[in-house]
């Protein structure tokens, strides 16, 4: 079994059981309304992610570890905070929300962006602090 | 074999930080944090009662069997449930992040499928990152506003977390050992002990494909990597949890959609509620007893009042928590000629014209409770026209667009 399989009859066991309730899910938004988009969404989900997202990240990483050698924590640490900040919140950052919740509520998103670009300074303001005592104990 | 170059060669894999130490530790912070989220997102689904009538979204009878009765107590039941659903899912996008960068190697393994366990697994880990991304991009957006989806939110997520909560229930089963010999062989916390100059690759893992066979040096240490992380779940939970916890944390959320002290979900305007609705001919329709009775404002108004602070949840997660005042259900179902032990249910219409949440039904116990009542005052004030005037539902506990504003009629349902 091992040889053939590779693996543990366990481990077929496992996919056996678990495996037919994420195919009935699927079943379901197959068989449901606007499921050609969700398909797309999941399918971009994580094409997006690791082939997109993730090579982007580490690329830019790589230029600020040429770039700043053994400083590069003191740019990527906030710059990687305030993109997480950008991104998690772009629907109220950006506004793409807003025609939504302005139809819905009657209110606006107001100074999200601007308190995004605050906290992002806030953040560089904190890591050149904090550099410039580490220089400043090591000299 | 020789793999082709790029990503798929172990060298083009650099930095000494990855490993199944890493990868575990990580790991098992993000399945505590997941495991909240996957818990209470199937709570709120229960606490929506899809198996009474109108209130299903996903469709009756097409989803898993695991509903009951939505209790009223602690009246902040679904304040609590609905607010670590979008908080910690909002903490636990770095640990996603982290988690999958520190196995991306694992995704230009060579040969792609080495056997038919492999292929299996790399099926399942498919439908896993899958699935994680997009409950995460989903929920976050549609506590956002953001609707571009094209697609029914509720139907997505929920089909979308019976994907990811099977693919992880299957991951973590497989990953057990390896997570397990992982903290045997380095320790639980004992490679957060090292500081950057002692920092070095873990000794080499054989099978995982996770530790770098041509490392950097490093640039920062394991625990350098979870203060980062688990800072950036810091921040993003402050820009976010005030919706939530209200009070004087709420102008602290300062990345957070809802901002204000006592928001409106849906504006009359919105609804389409006139005022010729709402006016001196507003009449309450009370049916399922042995008459049907018409009741104006003012004959609302003439029966005991009852009044208690309670909070509203909605299931983006902010909440606002309010006095009001107004005539109990129970008193209602009497109004209506009905012994209120006797209630099983109640179905509640709203003027509103049209809408998925133009109406919503009640158990039997969320219309006895005694701080269930039909709403006519606020903080000692008369309802305004977005808070659902003339009336509106208020249920400790219950979801908070199930509190069915500007109420046309309530169809009491008894067991007989």
């Amino acid at each position: 079994m091992r040889r053939r399989y590779g693996a543990s009859p366990l481990h077929l066991i496992a996919h056996l059981v678990l495996l037919p309730l994420c195919a009935w899910a699927l079943l379901e938004i197959l068989g449901g309304r606007s499921a050609s988009r969700i398909v797309v969404w999941l399918v971009a989900a994580v094409v997006l992610h690791d082939l997109v997202l993730l090579p982007l990240y580490a690329g830019a990483d790589r230029v600020l570890r040429a770039g700043l050698g053994g400083a590069v924590n003191y740019v990527r640490i906030p710059a990687a905070l305030s993109l997480l900040m950008l991104g998690v919140f772009w629907a109220t950052i950006a506004e793409t929300g807003e025609g939504a919740y302005r139809a819905t509520s009657g209110q606006t998103f107001d100074g999200h962006a601007e308190r995004w670009l605050l906290a992002t300074a806030a953040l560089f303001a904190g890591s050149g602090l904090a550099y410039l005592l580490r220089r400043g104990s090591r000299s | 074999m020789i793999p082709p170059p790029g990503p798929f060669r172990p060298t083009f894999w650099r930095s000494p930080l990855r490993g199944p130490w890493l990868t575990s530790a990580l790991g098992s912070v993000l399945l505590v944090l997941v495991s909240i989220v996957i818990v209470t997102g199937f709570l709120s689904h229960v606490a929506y009662e899809p198996n009474l009538r109108g209130n299903a979204i996903v469709p009756a009878g097409a989803d898993l069997p695991l509903l009951f009765s939505w209790p009223t107590a602690p009246t902040y039941l679904y304040a609590v449930t609905q607010g670590l659903h979008v908080n910690v899912g909002i903490a636990a996008v770095p640990l996603l992040l982290a988690k999958l960068w520190s196995v991306i190697p694992r995704l230009f393994a060579f040969p792609p499928i080495a056997s038919p366990a492999h292929g299996l697994e790399r099926l399942s880990v498919a439908l896993l990152v899958s699935s994680a991304v997009f409950e995460f991009v989903t929920g976050i957006m549609n506590a956002q506003y953001w609707y571009a989806f094209g697609f029914n939110f509720v139907v997505a997520h929920y089909y979308g977390a019976v994907v990811f909560t099977a693919a992880l229930a299957l991951h973590v089963t497989l990953k057990t050992p390896v997570i397990l010999r992982a903290y045997r062989e380095r320790g639980w916390l004992r490679p957060l002990r090292d500081d950057l100059a002692h920092t070095t690759p873990e000794p080499g893992d054989e099978h995982g494909g996770l530790v770098a066979e041509d490392p950097d040096p490093p640039t920062i240490s394991r625990r350098g990597l979870f203060a980062f992380v688990g800072g950036a779940s810091a921040l993003l939970l402050v820009a976010n949890v005030g919706q939530t916890i209200g009070g004087p944390l709420r102008s602290l959320a300062f990345l957070a959609p809802r901002r204000e002290d006592f928001p409106v979900n849906r504006t009359a305007r919105r609804a389409e509620i006139t005022p010729a609705m709402v006016g001196a001919a507003y009449r309450l329709r009370l049916t399922g007893g042995p008459a049907d009775v018409a009741l104006a404002r003012a004959d609302l108004l003439a029966l005991p009042q009852h009044t208690a602070r309670l909070p509203i949840a909605c299931v983006e997660g902010w909440t606002t928590t309010q006095e009001w005042t107004g005539v109990r259900l129970s008193e209602l179902a009497a109004a209506a000629g009905l012994d209120a032990a006797a209630v099983t249910g109640a179905y509640v219409r709203s003027l509103q014209p049209r809408g998925v949440l133009s109406k919503a039904s009640l158990n039997g116990d969320q219309v006895r409770d005694a701080d269930s009542m039909l709403a006519l005052k606020v903080n000692g004030a008369d309802l305004p026209l977005d808070h659902g005037f003339p009336a509106r539902i208020i249920v400790p506990a219950l979801p908070g667009v199930h509190n069915t504003k500007w109420v046309a009629s309530i169809d009491f349902g008894t067991a007989a």
